[in-house]
């Protein structure tokens, strides 16, 4: 197991260093969907956030009750419970997000981020360093969906935060004066059009790419704390992988 | 022998079980409390589309049933002040380039398109998502039956597809059609034509 970090390192790692879209590649599935819209990728990214905060602190919780045999269906059914529960006040109170998340919102249940989580961290740590792993996590996919998001949706679509109506309905009608987004190529010749490939599949990936280059460019620089990426500690497999015993036990 | 039983098969069938049942208890509480709210959301959203295909209507009636070509379908005639028909309001749907397309159309008892509101459409984003665009749903205002998709130089009772999103422009132009078989089948349209 890694050595003891303090809860403001496991919270933070989560947001540089193992981010999990840019550090850990997880999670892309939904990343390349949602990042279209800045304000459906905030609403996402709060969305498994709070899913993902709940699950770490109630898996880690259980991490002793639960028999190691079950422990999948466990997290599964405990992960899936809280997703539902999101969905209900999401469609109850934000309902335009609902609509826009469509399909993404249910399938946080399989985010490969929140059970990957729960395997490799909550599964073997305390409440309060899960909880914080959960939130560093959480906020950590956020920046990253919002980034790709701002990128894809200036270039593609020519605004910014368009429709932001859909989350500041929240805070009453005229929150923020009625703002609802920039259209920022209205302002420039008409010359100049969106360049629609950025929000189509294709773009995400370039964007995606260029990010995760900029990520591990910045997190290779000297000084920085290394990335504690236990890729082969949180396999299930990895007892019986010649690969992890090679890895684990090198020859001096 | 009698502890590893109950170590193997009982103790974790049993700590599943109570996980699901706190579980369970957790999302009936949340069901709870969100579906009035939800449900009225609904219910909005469904009367604010209808409001929209169909100007001026102050009432709708229930659910009413036609059957077309051994299919039931449900419709909605919208009211004005006096009680009197104004409209009738269809969902219909086809099949676009992103999976299913759902229009509610309104159409007048005279056979005009009043309105459409797409309720479904999840087109490409920038090509035939162009298609939830007021430009593009208002050109449906005014056409009769079968109405036509053209590329360029629309006619009488054609639509101006989207440049490049022909199939889209079609899946719509689609939907408002069936919108008039159901239309064709009510027995009060037929007496009146």
């Amino acid at each position: 197991m890694a050595k003891k970090r303090s809860l403001f390192s496991e919270f933070f790692k989560g947001l540089f260093t193992e981010n999990p879209v840019l550090r850990l590649v997880l999670g892309t599935c939904p990343t390349l969907a949602i990042s279209t819209s800045m304000i459906n990728s905030i609403g996402m990214g709060i969305s498994a956030t709070l899913v993902l905060f709940f699950s770490n602190i109630v898996i880690s919780a259980l991490r002793k009750v639960i028999p190691d045999k079950i422990r999948i269906p466990a997290y599964v059914v405990i992960i899936a419970s809280f997703v539902t529960i999101v969905q209900l006040i999401v469609k109850a109170f934000v309902p335009a997000i609902d609509e826009a998340l469509g399909i993404y919102l249910p399938l946080i249940v399989v985010n490969c981020i929140i059970l990957g989580r729960a395997e490799a961290f909550a599964g073997k740590n305390s409440v309060l360093a899960s909880a914080a792993d959960g939130l560093g996590m959480g906020v950590g996919f956020t920046a990253a969906l919002f980034l790709m998001a701002t990128v894809r949706e200036l270039l593609g679509n020519g605004t910014l935060f368009s429709e932001a109506k859909k989350l500041l309905s929240l805070f009453g009608e005229d929150a923020l004066g009625g703002f609802d987004g920039l259209d920022v190529f209205s302002k420039l010749p008409d010359t100049l059009e969106p360049m629609t490939v950025f929000i189509l599949p294709a773009g995400g990936f370039f964007v995606f790419g260029i990010l995760i280059a900029f990520a591990n460019k910045l997190t290779a620089q000297k000084g920085r704390p290394q990335a504690d990426l236990q890729t082969c500690a949180a396999c299930p497999m990895a007892g019986e992988c010649a690969a992890t015993i090679v890895k684990e036990e090198p020859v001096v | 022998m009698k502890s590893s039983v109950l170590n193997q098969i009982l103790l974790p069938a049993i700590s599943l079980f109570l996980i699901c049942l706190g579980c369970a208890v957790l999302l009936a509480f949340t069901n709870n409390s969100t579906k009035d709210v939800i449900l009225q959301r609904q219910r909005d959203a469904e009367d604010a589309s209808k409001s929209a295909v169909i100007q001026g209507a102050d009432s709708f009636s229930e659910d009413l049933t036609v059957n077309v070509d051994g299919e039931d379908y449900v419709y909605y005639e919208a009211y004005d002040k006096d009680k009197k028909i104004i409209g009738y309001i269809f969902t219909a749907g086809s099949k676009g380039y992103g999976g299913e397309v759902r229009i509610v159309t309104g159409i007048s008892p005279d056979g005009l398109v009043t309105g459409i509101v797409p309720v479904l459409l999840n087109e490409t984003p920038g090509l035939g998502m162009k298609a939830a665009g007021e430009d593009y749903l208002n050109q449906y205002v005014g056409k009769t039956e079968s109405i036509g998709v053209a590329k360029s130089n629309p006619g009488k009772n054609d639509i101006q597809a989207i440049s490049g999103a022909t199939i889209s422009s079609r899946a719509v132009t689609d939907a408002v059609n069936t919108a008039f078989k159901i239309y064709n089948a009510i027995p009060e349209v037929n007496v009146n034509g």
